[in-house]
C-alpha cells in the first residue's frame, strides 16, 4: 500500500509531520517499509499551451512548436514527440530548468532552429520510468504555473507493509482513520458521494429474485452467503477520448497504478480511497439474466489479463446468459470489460463474504487488488457508500448519467458482528500492567467502538471495518496498541526452578567438537537434491517427492548427506581447494522417517601442506581413524566394522559398522564410476553415522583397578592364509585371553618378500600383567600357548619364527 | 721440603686451565691425585721425614692437594657448562617453523550462532526440543491458527509433499508438538531448518529459525519484553543496544509484535543494511493466541504466556558481518575456515 502524504492529509486533520506520521504508524503496527518522494527534483518547468506547430525544416522527425510560457512569453520549441498536437497543454522546461538525471536545459540551436525550452514527458521529469510522448495536461491547466505547484509534486509516498489481518488499512481512509486512532488528529468528513440519489434500495431475501430486482438487466444473488450485499449502478453516457483529470491519474501513479481507461481509473480510484473494490461492467456487453452464483464444474473465463481461468464449484462468478462475466471479488472476464467503446456501464459494488474469496485467487494463480482486500475482509456497510462516490466521480467528470441502482441485501446473511468483553483483570495480566479504565474507553473509543461497562470490565462492538477483532485478546492488543507498545512495562519473567534433563550420554555438540579436532569443517546443505544423485546413494529408498520443487537439483528429500556433500566437494575442487575435509549433521528422509545423520567427506592430501610432514594422499584407513576416534566417546560399547557393499561405494573399499547388532554407519571409498560421474581426479572417502542410534548407546566408563605389578609384552608374530581378515584373528586372540592379559595391539602387517605367497603376516603386542602379583615365565608362556592354540583353530595360521 | 719443589702448583694450575675437555681434565686428575699420582707419591714419601719437618710439609701437601682438588672441581664445572652451553647451541631449533600435524576444522556460522542461542536460553531453564522438517498441515498451519486458504497462508511460500505434508515453514509447529507432550508451567526452546518455496537475493528456500515457548500463571507480555531485551543485549554484546517491539500479526499470538533492535551497523544513525532507519527487524513474538492452547488443550483462562521465533541467518549475518545470505549455503572452504 502507498500512501501519498497530500491525500492523506486531504482525509485526516493533523498536525504531524510526515516524520512523526511515519514513526507513528510503524509503531502503531502499520509498518512503513520505505518513504519516497513523489518526484525527483527538478525546477523551472510550467504548464505551457501549444499553440502552432510546424514541420522543422532541417528534420523530419522534428517539429517546431509556438508554446504559450504565460505571462505572454511565447516560445519557440523544437520537438521530437509523436503526439505533439496545437491546442494541448504540456510540461515546458524552460531554458535554465535542471532535470533529473542532471539535464541541463538550454536555448539552443537544434538542426538549425533555436529552441527555447524543452517540452517533456513523465519519463523527463521522473514520473514514470520510460514514457512515450508528451505528458498530456487538462485543458484547464493554468498556463504559465510552475508544474510542481500545478501536480502538487512535493509530496511524500511511504510505502506500508499491510499484515493480513488489518483489511482495514487498505485504503487512504484506512490509514487516516487509524492514525486518527493513534491520536494524529480527526477525520475529516467524507468525500462527495450520490446518496440517497438511487432510484431504490431493495432490501430482504424478496429482493433475491429476478422479478422484484427489476433492473433490466435481471440481477438475482443465488448464493446470499457468499454475497450478502450486491450494489448495481447502470450509468451511462460515456464516449471515446475522455480522461480522468490530472489530479486524479496523479494519485493514481503516486499508489502505483497505471491510468488504464477513465472508467477503470474512477473504479481504481474509488477503490484506493474507501478501499471498496469497484468492478465496472461494460451494460452494453452484457446480456440478461445476470446472477451471482457457484461456478459449474468446467466452466471457463476469459480474464482480464488474457487468461483463462478454469473455475471451480467452490468459485464464486458473476454470469448472465451467456456464462460467467467475473470471478466474484477477484477479477473480471475479458467479454464485458470497459473499452473505448463502451456507452454504458454496470457499476458492482459488492461485499463477498472473505470465505468465499479466501485461496481461489492463489489457486488460480492470480493476486489481484480486489482478492488482496475481501480475502482480508473489506467493511460490510461499505458497498452503497462506495458505489455513491464512483457514480458521483463518472456523473462529474466523465459527465455519465446514473440512470438504475439497486441494492440487493440479504440481512441474514451480513456478517453479524458480536461484542467482545474485556475484563480489566485479564488485560493487566496479559499486559503486565493497569491502564486506567478511562484510558481503556478512551483507546476503544477512538477505534470507532463504544465501550459499555460491565462488572468486570467492558463491552464492546468491533467496528464492521475490523474484521481481525474477535476476541477479548483481540482488544487487548488494541488496548495496547493505541496505549502505545513504548510505554509498556519491562520484567524479568519469573518461574519455578524446574531441573533440566542432563544427558549421559554424547551430545551433538560433543561429536561436533570431535570433527573439529580432526580438521574437519562443518558445511549445511539444502535437505532436497536431485533424483538422478538420490538414485545413485540410495537406489530403492522411499524417496520423498517435492510436488512444487523449485529446480530438478532440489527436487527429493534426501535420504542420504553424501550427495550433498559431494556437491560441496565438487564446489570447493573447483576453486583450487585441494585438501577438502567436510561434514554435516543433518536429517535424511525416507518414507515416514526422519533421522538425524552425521556424514563426512574427505579427499586430497592426509595431512596439510607442511614442511615437516611426509605428503601422502588420505587412505581408506585415514577416514576409518576418524570414525575410530569418534566412536572413542563410547568407550563401554564393541564397534565391529565389516565388510559391505554399498551402491556408492568402492565394492572392495567400503564397510559396515557395527554394534549390538545394530547397523550404525558406514564409510568407504565412492565408487569410481560416481567418481567420474562428478568429473573427480581420485575418488573421495565418505562415511555416515546414524546419530539418533549412537545417542543411544550406553557410555558411562567403568572404573578397573591399576595393577601395582610389573606388566610384560611378549611379541606374537602369525603368518595368516590371506582369507582371513586381520580383526577376526585380533578379535580371537582377544577372546581367548584371559585375565592376566591387559591388552593386545595390532603393530605389523606385512606382506611380501620372506612371506610365502597367499599369506600375509600379523604381529600382535600382548601385554600381560597380574592383579595381584608378579607373573612368572611360566604364566606368560602359558597364556601365549593359549593364545596360539585358539587363533590356529580359525585356519592354518603359523607362528612366525 | 718444599712443597712447591715436590709439586709445582703453578703448573698443575696451569695445565687445569689448559685441559680443553672432561677427558683432559680427568688424566690430569689421575696424574696428580691418582694412586701412582704425583702429590699421591709426595704424600707417601712423607714417612721419610720425621717431626716437625714431616709435619709441615704434611701440611703443606695437603693444602696444595685441596687447591688440586679445587681447580679440578672448578675447571670441571667450567667445562661441563661450555659443553652444555654447546650442546645447547647444537640443539637450537628455529621456534618459528610450524609445528606439525596441525589440525582444526570449523563450526558452521549458523551453526554457531544456533548454538549460541540455546545455550543462552538453556541457562535460562528452557527445555531443549525439536520437531519433524515434514511436518503435516495440522502442526504447520491448522493447529497454529491458521485455517487453509486464511490470507495469512500467503505469508508462507510451501513445499508440498502431498495435500497433507509439507516442509515445515517455521518453527512454530514444535510448539504445538511439545505442548501436546508436556503440561504447564513450561519453557521450551527448538532451533532447526525451515523451508519457503522462495530464492532470491534476500531468500533461500531453506533456512534456520529458533522457537521459544513459555507458559505459566503469571507471564505477561512485559515479561516477554524483558526475557527478549536481555537476550538481544547479550547476543549483540551491547548493554545498551535499543530494543522496540511493534504491533504486528501473526495468526498464533496474541498481542503480536515485531521486535527491531538499534541497528548495529550504523548505530542507529541510517544505513545500508537497515534501510536508513536506524532499526533492523530481528524477530517476532507475542502472547500465544488463546485459539492455539484450546487446540492444544491448555486451560487459557490458567495459563498464559508467550512465543518467540527468530530467523538465524540474519542474527548470524549481523553478527559475523556477513554480507551475502547464500554464502552460508554455497560451503566454500573459503568462507568456512573463516569461522575456525
Amino acid at each position: 500500500m502507498r500512501v501519498s502524504i497530500q491525500w492523506l492529509r486531504e482525509m485526516l486533520d493533523t498536525p504531524w509531520e510526515f516524520e512523526e506520521i511515519a514513526r507513528r504508524l510503524t509503531m502503531g503496527g502499520i509498518e512503513v517499509e520505505s518513504i519516497e518522494e513523489a518526484a525527483p527534483p527538478f525546477g523551472q518547468v510550467v504548464v505551457g499551451r501549444v499553440l502552432a506547430v510546424e514541420a522543422h525544416p532541417q528534420a523530419d522527425q522534428l517539429q517546431v512548436a509556438a508554446v504559450d510560457a504565460g505571462a505572454g512569453q511565447i516560445r519557440q520549441v523544437v520537438c521530437g514527440a509523436a503526439n505533439l498536437v496545437p491546442e494541448m497543454r504540456v510540461p515546458l522546461a524552460l531554458p535554465g530548468a535542471v532535470l533529473p538525471g542532471d539535464r541541463i536545459i538550454a536555448a539552443n540551436a537544434l538542426r538549425g532552429v533555436m529552441s527555447e525550452g524543452m517540452l517533456c514527458s513523465a519519463g523527463e521529469l521522473g514520473l514514470e520510468d520510460g514514457s512515450s510522448g508528451l505528458l498530456v495536461l487538462d485543458d484547464d491547466a493554468p498556463i504559465g504555473l510552475d508544474l510542481r505547484r500545478y501536480l502538487g509534486l512535493d509530496d511524500r509516498i511511504l510505502t506500508l507493509g499491510i499484515t493480513p489481518n488489518r483489511g482495514d488499512a487498505l485504503s487512504m481512509l484506512g490509514v487516516a482513520r487509524d492514525l486518527a486512532a493513534l491520536g494524529a488528529g480527526t477525520l475529516r468528513p467524507l468525500p462527495d458521494h450520490d446518496d440517497g440519489e438511487w432510484p431504490q434500495v431493495l432490501g430482504g431475501r424478496a429482493a433475491f429474485t429476478a422479478a422484484q430486482a427489476g433492473l433490466d438487466l435481471g440481477l438475482q444473488v443465488l448464493d446470499p452467503a457468499a454475497c450478502p450485499r450486491y450494489c448495481a449502478l447502470v450509468l451511462e453516457g460515456f464516449g471515446p477520448g475522455q480522461r480522468v483529470p490530472d489530479r486524479l491519474r496523479e494519485r493514481l501513479r503516486r499508489a502505483g497504478q497505471h491510468s488504464v481507461h477513465p472508467i477503470v481509473d474512477v473504479m481504481n480510484y474509488v477503490m484506493l480511497e474507501l478501499g471498496q473494490p469497484l468492478h465496472s461492467f461494460d451494460a452494453g456487453q452484457v446480456q440478461e439474466g445476470i446472477a451471482v452464483r457457484p461456478a459449474a464444474a468446467g466452466e471457463q473465463l476469459d480474464a482480464l489479463d488474457g487468461q483463462s481461468l478454469a473455475l471451480e464449484p467452490d468459485m464464486l462468478v458473476i454470469a448472465d446468459a451467456a456464462g460467467p462475466v467475473a470471478l466474484a471479488g477477484i477479477m473480471g472476464g475479458q467479454r464485458t470489460a470497459v473499452s473505448q467503446k463502451t456507452r454504458s456501464i454496470l457499476l458492482e459494488s459488492a461485499f463477498f463474504a472473505p470465505s468465499a474469496v479466501q485461496g481461489r485467487a492463489r489457486r488460480l494463480g492470480l493476486q489481484t487488488e480486489a482478492a488482496l482486500r475481501y480475502e482480508r475482509g473489506v467493511d460490510f456497510d461499505l458497498p452503497m457508500m462506495a458505489a455513491g462516490r464512483a457514480s458521483r466521480l463518472l456523473r462529474a467528470i466523465l459527465g455519465a448519467q446514473l440512470r438504475d441502482g439497486r441494492c440487493l441485501a440479504e440481512p441474514a446473511a451480513v456478517p453479524r458482528r458480536e461484542p467482545i468483553l474485556l475484563r480489566r483483570a485479564r488485560l493487566s495480566r496479559i499486559l503486565g500492567l493497569s491502564i486506567a479504565d478511562g484510558q481503556v474507553e478512551s483507546g476503544l473509543a477512538h477505534l470507532g467502538m463504544v465501550p459499555e461497562r460491565t462488572e468486570a470490565g467492558w463491552q464492546a462492538m468491533p467496528p464492521a471495518h475490523r474484521f481481525d477483532l474477535r476476541i477479548e485478546a483481540d482488544l487487548i492488543e488494541e488496548v495496547g496498541r493505541i496505549y502505545g507498545y513504548e510505554r509498556l512495562p519491562t520484567h524479568r519473567p519469573r518461574g519455578i526452578l524446574a531441573p533440566l534433563p542432563m544427558p549421559h550420554a554424547p551430545l551433538e555438540s560433543t561429536l561436533r567438537q570431535s570433527m573439529l579436532g580432526r580438521d574437519y569443517h562443518e558445511v549445511i546443505t539444502y535437505s532436497f537434491i536431485s533424483a538422478q544423485w538420490q538414485e545413485r546413494c540410495s537406489p530403492g529408498a522411499a524417496a520423498l517427492v517435492l510436488r512444487n520443487p523449485l529446480s530438478t537439483d532440489m527436487a527429493v528429500m534426501r535420504s542420504s548427506l553424501w550427495p550433498g556433500l559431494l556437491q560441496v566437494l565438487q564446489f570447493n575442487l573447483k576453486r583450487q581447494q585441494e585438501r577438502v575435509r567436510i561434514f554435516e549433521f543433518g536429517r535424511v528422509f525416507e518414507g515416514d522417517t526422519q533421522r538425524q545423520v552425521l556424514a563426512a567427506c574427505a579427499m586430497g592430501p592426509a595431512a596439510r601442506e607442511g614442511w615437516a610432514d611426509p605428503r601422502r594422499m588420505l587412505d581408506f584407513y585415514d577416514l576409518k581413524g576418524d570414525v575410530e576416534s569418534l566412536l572413542g566417546q563410547w568407550p563401554g560399547v564393541d564397534f565391529t566394522f565389516t565388510q559391505a557393499d554399498h551402491p556408492a561405494l568402492h565394492p572392495g573399499q567400503s564397510a559396515q559398522l557395527l554394534a549390538n547388532g545394530m547397523v550404525l554407519g558406514s564409510l568407504g571409498a565412492l565408487h569410481p564410476q560416481l567418481a567420474a560421474a562428478l568429473d573427480l581426479d581420485g575418488a573421495p572417502f565418505l562415511f555416515h553415522l546414524e546419530w539418533a542410534q549412537l545417542a543411544g548407546l550406553a557410555r558411562e566408563p567403568r572404573f578397573r583397578a591399576i595393577s601395582p605389578f610389573p606388566a610384560l609384552r611378549r611379541d606374537l608374530a602369525l603368518l595368516v592364509p590371506a582369507g582371513l581378515a586381520a580383526d577376526a584373528v585380533a578379535q580371537t586372540l582377544r577372546g581367548a585371553a584371559s585375565p592376566i592379559v591387559r591388552e593386545i595391539t595390532l603393530f605389523d602387517r606385512y606382506q611380501g618378500e620372506g612371506v610365502a605367497p597367499g599369506s600375509y603376516s600379523l604381529a600382535f603386542a600382548v601385554v600381560l600383567q597380574h592383579a595381584e602379583r608378579t607373573l612368572t615365565e611360566a604364566d606368560v608362556q602359558a597364556e601365549l600357548d593359549r593364545l596360539i592354540t585358539a587363533v590356529q583353530r580359525l585356519g592354518p595360521i603359523q607362528l612366525r619364527a | 721440603m718444599d712443597a712447591g719443589r715436590l709439586l709445582p702448583l703453578e703448573e698443575a694450575a696451569r695445565a687445569i686451565r689448559a685441559a680443553f675437555d672432561l677427558s683432559a681434565l680427568e688424566q690430569l686428575r689421575v696424574q696428580y691425585l691418582g694412586k701412582k699420582g704425583t702429590l699421591t707419591a709426595a704424600l707417601q714419601n712423607l714417612s721419610r721425614l720425621q717431626g716437625e719437618e714431616r709435619r709441615a710439609a704434611g701440611l703443606a701437601l695437603n693444602q696444595v692437594k685441596s687447591e688440586i682438588q679445587a681447580l679440578l672441581q672448578s675447571r670441571k664445572d667450567e667445562l661441563q657448562a661450555l659443553a652444555l652451553e654447546e650442546r645447547l647451541r647444537a640443539e637450537r631449533l628455529d621456534v618459528t617453523l610450524p609445528g606439525r600435524g596441525r589440525a582444526g576444522g570449523s563450526m558452521h556460522p549458523i551453526v554457531q550462532t544456533l548454538e549460541w542461542i540455546k545455550t543462552y536460553f538453556l541457562g535460562l531453564g528452557f527445555l531443549p526440543s525439536d520437531g519433524p522438517e515434514i511436518e503435516d498441515d495440522y502442526h504447520n498451519f491448522e493447529a497454529l491458527n491458521i485455517p487453509a486458504d486464511h490470507p495469512a497462508r500467503a505469508m508462507h511460500d510451501t513445499f508440498y509433499l502431498d495435500a497433507n505434508r509439507v516442509l515445515r515453514t517455521h518453527t512454530s509447529p514444535v510448539q504445538i508438538r511439545f505442548l501436546e507432550t508436556h503440561e504447564p508451567p513450561l519453557r521450551m526452546i527448538a532451533t532447526g531448518r525451515v523451508y519457503r518455496r522462495d530464492s532470491d537475493l534476500t531468500h533461500t528456500p531453506m533456512f534456520h529459525q529458533v522457537e521459544g515457548l513459555l507458559l505459566d500463571e503469571q507471564a505477561s507480555f512485559a515479561d516477554l519484553r524483558g526475557l527478549l531485551q536481555d537476550f538481544l543485549q547479550a547476543f549483540f554484546d551491547r548493554a545498551d543496544l535499543p530494543v522496540r517491539f511493534r504491533p504486528s500479526y501473526f495468526p498464533f499470538t496474541e498481542p503480536s509484535a515485531e521486535v527491531d533492535v538499534g541497528c548495529v551497523i550504523c548505530a542507529g544513525q541510517g544505513c545500508r543494511v537497515c534501510k536508513q532507519s536506524g532499526w533492523l527487524e530481528v524477530l517476532g513474538c507475542g502472547m500465544v493466541h488463546p485459539a492455539v492452547l484450546q487446540k492444544a488443550g491448555v486451560d487459557g483462562e490458567r495459563f498464559t504466556g508467550f512465543a518467540f521465533g527468530l530467523g538465524v541467518e540474519r542474527l548470524s549475518m549481523l553478527r559475523y558481518g556477513v554480507n551475502d545470505l547464500r554464502l552460508f549455503f554455497e560451503n566454500d572452504l573459503r568462507f568456512l575456515k573463516q569461522f575456525s
